[in-house]
């Protein structure tokens, strides 16, 4: 009997999804109490609300793709995010919640690439995006805390921090142009973390001397991988060198003083912070966002940017 | 040339023996050196030959100190913060060595600990 190869699949979020368009991949659904995925619609049938329906009423609520499709997925959003982000139509979240999807997922792809064009080409068309959602005068930290993920990978953390501080900037004045520039850099920041040893990142315990050092190096690694592109400016490429500075000299990797440190850095300081110790760890379970601003206010004593921490402050205290 | 240049470097209080050591450099395991580094203490002129396109320089010439050497790398002191990427061109005791900035640490108002990688070096007493 021929035996036909079982695909491996991967969760995608069914936000992703726009209506009446030709995916060009099978999708697959689990069917909710036996955990089995069927083919749910298949490459050659849009997407369209009843389907949407179809999820919701036999209790469907995971979407699945083969894996073998990560790349037309990766390309699929990339061709349609703009139009859902423009959508005045769609409820906020619904926006914020696909945006959110969209920039993980293609962050993800393109961290993964290992390849650096790809990597600053992808974050400033998602820069853009960000942007667009966040212009929103409505937009509340809380939602879209709600709407981000919380797991530790270093395109998820970077994927937050960018939408962090770009609400962040937008409180503080930036125009929309600047906005962009610092989602871009925020999207960037964390990219030394891609020569740093899975294992040291996920360790569950406390670093030794050599693993922290190995940690250390990686707003170095960025600097350098970033400095040669053209499409990016000091300010974002200090945005990725600068972000472990403190205020006091105790930072790393230069050892800083304020006054030494780019703005849009101390900026990105702030919110890499709030978004590490309000995510899960492996070594350590979510912070609150109470908790998370308490030791915020209190490092903004002698290590962080008084203002800067004081603005963020009113944005989580609106929740 | 040396003389037309004056050093902007003021050394903080930690290095207040700084041109009086010598010898080669103690290592430990968590510096993962592969080479052991000498001390060469003197002046030497720098010059910055290329930055990354977002790093735009007034000042390309300075006097710099030499810190140590090794086979593969050259720690100067600066009076100014040099950035990863940026390439220098240093001469001194007749000898001239092209490297790429690595790392940088603070030391002071004016004294940046620069780590650079050697990509040419040139003895000029041996080639005369």
């Amino acid at each position: 009997m021929l035996k036909l190869p079982v695909p491996k699949l991967v969760p995608i979020s069914k936000a992703t999804l726009f209506f009446d368009a030709m995916l060009g991949m099978d999708i697959y659904a689990s069917t909710g109490s036996e955990g089995e995925a069927k083919l749910f619609c298949a490459k050659d049938t849009p997407f369209n609300k009843t389907r949407l329906l179809e999820i919701s009423e036999n209790g469907r609520q995971k979407l699945y793709l083969d894996a073998d499709c990560n790349q037309a997925y990766q390309a699929y959003l990339r061709d349609h995010w703009d139009e859902i982000a423009d959508n005045r139509d769609l409820p906020l979240e619904t926006r914020t919640s696909v945006m959110s999807e969209v920039v993980r997922d293609v962050l993800s792809g393109a961290f993964y690439s290992g390849n650096t064009a790809a990597i600053v080409e992808a974050s400033q068309s998602l820069g853009d995006g960000i942007v667009k959602i966040l212009s929103d005068e409505k937009i509340v930290l809380s939602e879209l805390c709600a709407v981000l993920h919380h797991d530790y990978a270093t395109f998820t953390h970077s994927a937050n921090v960018a939408f962090y501080a770009v609400l962040l900037a937008k409180n503080i004045g930036y125009s929309l142009a600047e906005q962009n520039q610092i989602a871009i850099g925020a999207l960037l920041h964390d990219l030394g973390k891609l020569s740093v040893a899975e294992r040291i990142l996920t360790k569950p315990g406390r670093l030794d001397e050599l693993e922290f050092k190995e940690v250390k190096r990686h707003p170095g690694d960025a600097s350098r991988t970033l400095s040669s592109r053209r499409a990016l400016n000091h300010a974002q490429l200090m945005m990725a060198y600068q972000h472990h500075e403190k205020l006091d000299g105790s930072g790393y990797p230069v050892g800083l003083l304020g006054h030494e440190i780019h703005p849009w850095a101390k900026l990105c300081t702030v919110v890499d912070i709030f978004e590490a110790l309000t995510s899960t760890r492996p070594y350590r379970s979510s912070t609150s966002h109470k908790v998370a601003l308490s030791i915020l206010v209190n490092a903004a004593e002698k290590e962080l940017d008084t203002e800067i921490v004081s603005c963020w402050s009113k944005l989580v205290s609106k929740e | 040339m040396l003389t037309r240049l004056e050093s902007k470097i003021v050394l903080p209080p930690s290095l207040s023996a700084f041109f009086s050591e010598g010898g080669y450099c103690e290592s430990n395991i968590f510096e993962e050196r592969t080479a052991s580094r000498l001390r060469i203490r003197c002046e030497a002129r720098m010059t910055i030959e290329a930055s990354p396109p977002s790093i735009h320089r007034e000042e390309l010439d300075s006097v710099v100190y030499i810190k140590d050497i090794s086979r593969k790398g050259l720690c100067i002191l600066s009076h100014f913060q040099l950035l990863p990427n940026e390439e220098v061109f240093v001469r001194f005791q007749n000898r001239e060595i092209r490297a790429i900035v690595v790392r940088s640490r603070r030391l002071g108002e004016h004294c940046w600990e620069c780590g650079t990688q050697i990509t040419e070096f040139t003895n000029l007493e041996e080639q005369a």
